[in-house]
């Protein structure tokens, strides 16, 4: 015993010199306290442990230190590339709208508990993000254009919407938010919004949704190694044309089954009921509800009804056909203001509700859906020309669309120039409506216009301030901070103004009046 | 006489009161025309006034049936409409009018012509160059563009003052904080407040409609009928009918004032330039515009209406608006209208309610291009086999594919 502490003392001695006055002080006292009492030694054997023990944390926390400084100097530097990618991918202003995003979700959640009686309860499922429900497709036989689809919209991520080339969609089934997804894509929403209608009245909601999910579809088709594509299109549609158009041109190797066009299935299912006996024979579940005398198609956008009754263009659409918006004469009394503000022409805010606000793309499309539809705003009743050369009758209500459509519509008699816009509407537009309605997206002239509407753009800048009630939009007034185009003095009838004289207007009609003259 | 005459186009109100007494001091005969096209206005007293002031006769006339015939039907056939959204009811009314000023100018043996519009605006355009292509050689004078006359008169009050000099009677009522002009297709306003783009029109501004917020929570329907794009009949109130075209359209137009249709806010860019607010109601021409186009998607062929669409209604709102109408070009589309209308019969049921017009239905007895079975999706139809798309398709396709393998070569996804 007394070697093994003569020992020790030993080591703490040649250990540490700073050490050796407290163990003259302390060890050797101790050492002769425990030499005195034998049972001490078991207590000076334990201090010795600890001694030890605490030799080894304090290593152990040394090194534990150095972990948690690497991983934190790892963690910062992720942050800092990952933020830099951010926002080289999104752009500043973007970048800038997504943080306001995440503050204003917060307080969003926050304030929507308080909402007022007001709403109606499908708009807290759009704010919320949730899915649009299923569509029977096959409601009467081979009716309907396309398959049943889904349409998810519960991501919130913003995927980089304005910089080539896009991201392939992830899991969804061939189906993304058709918002998000087109870099190039020149809805109202996202892109370059021009004020396209096809035939004066169709806002081409099904058209602007088959280029994405084509490209989605490819994508699926190129990830799964598929040499073939499929879809449920009609052979009298315009859908077929545009998937097929869209898919020779994404991927011009691929081949496609339409099996609406071969007499082998056709011929075998020529009517609901086939199908129907066919699903029992090999045990596809049919959902058990009751099929609706009309075939429906729904996106973000829109939804449009064709075929079944409504075949008989005479034939007044039923009240409850209408699944999107309210009926007119069922919406609310009191009139709703809101604020949209464009930049480059596109919808960069809305308020709305007195106080709140929308920055994002997709959130922004959600609101404006939601005021259209309880306000009834965006139905039409129409017989169309399909690209193949048929007459269709069709339905549509395209609520957001609508709303943010006419708004541009207004603030570009504000501030784009009256040369530019001529020529745009009447050939920029209109052409651009016919490839879209055409299924021609994938196409050298889409984007030799795209081009156009881009540059035609640059100065629509500015803000109008709408009100809808029972069916009908209403422009409040419109105000732009960049644009000089409008100029209250110079066009008043009250004042001379300074950049021209009246006597100048004598000139421009004495030479208007040359060529009529004679 | 030894005085040259003037024929000045009058509108009882003060601007063209003081520009009748300025052309008397300035030693000119004048000769005043009112045209009649629709606007509520006391003819009468205005007559008198004119003849008060000094003018050597007055001449009332109604041009209501040709406006609607001549100049609002073709309008309605081929969908006119400028900026996407106005439907020209001040353009349509102009070489109506201009053509009755210098028929009585001629008849009066007038060699100059006068007017009151102001020299920022589309009407002085519109008038003068009908003017010189009516009457090569007649001479305008037009005084909100004279110095003399736009530096003596520099604002309303200096109008007034004028007046009471020269014992013009001016109406006690005051003057609104807007100008407007009326007629039977429209009443349009602007200048004054409406300056501001951003300042929302007042609720009292609009003369014609009743406010979409007080129309009747019952809606009304109702049937148009068109014969070669034109409206032929008007079936409403539940049996009773019109035919005749100014009849049909003032009908038109009492529907659809009471139901708060027609309304629209816009800021529109003038043909010498500039910007303008302006805020119009257009009752009538509203619904037969859109019942028209609605009939077109049943009857008209798809790409006669794509020309006429992209080519023709452009161009002629362009040339109604801008006061080309007296010109070879607005021939030349004209004919291409009546032509793009010959299929285009039927009916067409409507409803009005709170300021929107919604179509119910439309029908036609003598168009075969919509066909019920051959568009269903249910059957299978005769014409042709679906078999057929997949040959239309690839040979769309050809190009695309092109298209899309050199977009993979240069390595730019679609």
């Amino acid at each position: 015993m007394d070697e093994i502490l003569f020992h020790v003392v030993n080591i703490a001695h040649s250990a540490t010199s700073y050490t050796t006055l407290l163990q003259t002080h302390l060890v050797v006292p101790l050492k002769q306290y425990v030499t005195s009492q034998p049972d001490l030694m078991n207590i000076a054997l334990l201090l010795v442990i600890v001694y030890l023990s605490l030799s080894i944390l304090g290593m152990a926390s040394r090194w534990i230190y150095s972990v948690v400084i690497t991983t934190l100097r790892l963690l910062l530097f992720v942050a800092v590339v990952g933020g830099g990618i951010w926002v080289w991918q999104r752009g500043p202003q973007k970048t800038r709208s997504d943080f306001l995003k995440v503050v204003e979700v917060r307080g969003w959640w926050f304030l929507s508990c308080d909402d007022d009686d007001d709403v109606d309860d499908y708009d807290d499922d759009l704010l919320l993000g949730s899915s649009f429900s299923k569509v029977d497709r096959a409601g009467i036989g081979k009716s309907g254009p396309g398959e049943s689809r889904r349409v998810d919209n519960s991501t919130s991520l913003p995927l980089p919407i304005l910089w080539s080339p896009p991201s392939p969609p992830s899991n969804h089934e061939c189906t993304t938010t058709p918002q998000v997804i087109t870099p190039h894509q020149s809805t109202a929403c996202t892109d370059n919004p021009t004020p396209y209608r096809d035939e004066n009245v169709y806002l081409l909601g099904t058209s602007l949704a088959r280029p994405v999910i084509a490209r989605g579809q490819i994508a699926v088709a190129e990830k799964e190694g598929c040499t073939l594509v499929s879809h449920g299109c009609t052979g009298k549609g315009n859908d077929q044309v545009r998937f097929e158009l869209a898919f020779y041109a994404l991927k011009p190797d691929i081949k496609v089954i339409a099996p609406w066009r071969l007499p082998e299935f056709y011929n075998r299912f020529a009517g609901r009921n086939d199908l129907l006996a066919y699903a029992a024979e090999v045990g596809v579940p049919v959902s058990q509800t009751k099929a609706k005398p009309w075939s429906m198609d729904e996106n973000l956008a829109h939804c449009s009804y064709e075929a079944g009754i409504l075949e008989d263009p005479d034939e007044t659409a039923p009240k409850d056909l209408w699944k999107l918006t309210i009926d007119p004469l069922d919406a609310p009394n009191t009139p709703e203001d809101f604020t949209i503000h464009f930049e480059k022409g596109l919808p960069s805010k809305l308020e709305y509700e007195g106080g709140k606000v929308v920055t994002e793309p997709l959130d922004l499309f959600l609101i404006a859906n939601a005021i259209a539809r309880r306000h009834g705003v965006g139905r039409i009743d129409i017989v169309e020309n399909r690209f193949i050369g048929l007459k269709s009758r069709g339905c549509y209500e395209t609520p957001g669309l609508t709303i943010l459509r006419s708004a541009h519509v207004d603030l570009e008699g504000l501030v784009l120039d009256k040369e530019i816009r001529a020529l745009r509407d009447q050939f920029v537009t209109f052409n651009y409506s016919k490839i879209l309605y055409n299924g021609l997206y994938f196409s050298p002239e889409r984007e030799f216009l795209e081009d156009s509407i881009t540059s035609s753009q640059k100065t629509v800048n500015g803000k109008v301030r709408c009100r809808v009630y029972k069916g009908a939009l209403i422009i409040l007034g419109r105000s732009s901070e960049t644009s000089k185009l409008y100029d209250m003095a110079e066009s008043s009838m009250d004042e001379i103004g300074t950049s021209f004289a009246p006597v100048d207007t004598t000139g421009f009609i004495s030479v208007q009046a040359i060529r009529l003259k004679k | 006489m030894g005085k040259e005459k003037v024929c000045l186009a009058y509108s009882g109100g003060l601007d063209t009161s003081c520009i009748l007494a300025w052309l008397l001091e300035k030693g000119y005969e004048v000769v005043c025309f009112m045209a009649d096209i629709g606007q509520e206005e006391d003819f009468e007293a205005a007559k008198e006034k004119a003849l008060k002031i000094g003018a050597s006769s007055v001449h009332v006339v109604d041009l209501r049936k040709e406006f609607v015939e001549k100049l609002c039907y073709p309008a309605i056939q081929c969908n006119a409409i400028y900026e996407n959204v106005y439907l020209l009811g001040t353009s349509l009314a102009r070489p109506v009018i201009a053509r009755g000023q210098i028929a009585v100018a001629e008849k009066e043996g007038c060699t100059l012509v006068s007017h009151g519009c102001t020299g920022k605006g589309n009407d002085q355009v519109r008038f003068e160059l009908a003017f010189y292509a009516l009457k090569p050689d007649i001479k305008v004078i037009a005084p909100w563009r004279l110095p003399e006359f736009y530096n003596r008169f520099a604002g309303r009050n200096d109008l007034l003052a004028y007046a009471a000099e020269v014992g013009v009677p001016v109406s006690q009522t005051k003057a609104k904080p807007w100008s407007m002009d009326e007629n039977l297709a429209h009443c349009s306003y602007e200048a004054g407040i409406l300056e501001d783009p951003d300042e929302t029109a007042p609720k009292d501004l609009w003369k014609l409609t009743i406010d979409p917020l007080d129309a009747p929570n019952t809606p009304e329907d109702f049937t148009i009928h068109f014969e070669k794009g034109l409206p032929s009949k008007l079936e409403y109130e539940g049996g009773k009918v019109v035919t005749e075209p100014l009849d049909l359209f003032l009908i038109a137009n009492a529907i659809a004032r009471r139901h708060g249709v027609g309304r629209i806010d816009i800021v529109e860019n003038r043909f010498i330039g500039l910007k303008s607010r302006g805020c119009y109601e257009t009752p009538g021409l509203t619904i037969l515009r859109s019942a028209h186009v609605d009939l077109e998607g049943l009857v008209l062929d798809k790409e006669i209406r794509a020309l006429r669409d992209q080519f023709v209604t452009f161009n002629y709102s362009k040339i109604l608006y801008n006061g080309l109408y007296f010109s070879p070009e607005r021939e030349f589309l004209e004919d291409s209208i009546t032509s793009s209308q010959k299929t285009v019969n039927g009916k067409v049921r409507c409803r009005v309610y709170k300021g929107a017009l919604i179509i119910l239905g439309r029908s036609s007895e003598t168009s075969k291009l919509y066909d019920m079975a051959e568009s269903s999706m249910d059957e299978i139809g005769t014409s042709f086999a679906p078999v057929d798309t997949t040959g239309f398709i690839s040979v769309q396709a050809i190009r695309l594919k092109k298209y899309g393998t050199q977009k993979l070569l240069d390595g730019e996804a679609l």
